[in-house]
């Protein structure tokens, strides 16, 4: 069975994102109160670390507009940030946590580590990052 | 943000309580305030997290931020209070064997060095 309901958030970073994009998926929690603790808090570290990576990256500390949808499908969580700023250079199959007095360089490392999947493309100038987390019952 | 209470707890040490949630939004006013105490002969900190909603990866590089300013010191920085959400950031980064915690504030520079 698929479900159809999905939330969005389309919105022009500043200030606010983080907060808006906690509050998107606490929404989300709301549809769907049978997602368990624990996957809602591996989403939301890994949806806060790429949120945070395109405001400071994809815009250069410039507003670029971000658009988060998010769903609950297949009885995991599916959630696809997309953005119009500069291309991401990562890699993610190579990510690796710095050295533990590193004061940056965490942020990819820590969603990986959260999610069953973690994927990133560009295409055309779109910027999309895909994290869907682990399955549960 | 930032500018959060901070408060003497005896022998010399200072204990900082932010709340909310340390993302990339306050993460550079936490590393400041704490920096600041080092730079203001505070060099031993402990960070009551109880009142922290939230932590990523920005939040955790202020805290590491703090902790080298204050053992460049001769000090040193502790945390106490810590959510589940702040335990499994730290666990997952292995940051949890470097920011260590105290059962309190008061506790956290008892003992032996």
């Amino acid at each position: 069975m698929v479900r159809t309901d999905r939330l969005v958030l389309d919105t022009v970073t500043g200030p606010a994102t983080l907060d808006d994009i906690q509050d998107s998926l606490m929404s989300l929690w709301a549809m769907n109160p049978e997602v368990p603790e624990l996957i809602r808090c591996r989403v939301a570290i890994a949806a806060a670390e790429v949120g945070a990576n395109i405001i400071e990256h994809a815009g250069l500390g410039v507003p670029v507009r971000m658009r988060m949808e998010s769903a609950v499908r297949a009885h995991s969580v599916r959630v696809t940030f997309t953005d119009e700023g500069v291309a991401a250079e990562v890699d993610l199959t190579r990510l690796a946590m710095p050295a533990e007095l590193a004061e940056r360089g965490r942020g990819l490392a820590l969603a990986r580590a959260v999610l069953a999947e973690f994927g990133y493309r560009r295409t055309g100038v779109v910027d999309e990052w895909t994290l869907v987390s682990d399955r549960f019952c | 943000m930032g500018d959060w209470p901070a408060e003497p707890i005896g022998d010399g040490a200072v204990v900082l309580r932010p709340d909310g949630r340390l993302n990339l939004a306050v993460a550079a006013d936490l590393r400041d305030q704490l920096r600041g105490l080092v730079q203001g002969g505070h060099c031993r900190i402990v960070v009551d997290l109880s009142g922290v909603e939230s932590i990523d990866s920005s939040g955790l590089g202020a805290l590491v931020s703090g902790l080298k300013a204050a053992r460049q010191s001769g000090g040193d920085l502790l945390i106490t209070g810590p959510s589940a959400q702040v335990v499994a950031v730290l666990e997952l980064t292995n940051l949890d064997k470097v920011l260590k915690a105290s059962p309190t504030a008061e506790e956290a520079f008892d003992g032996p060095d």
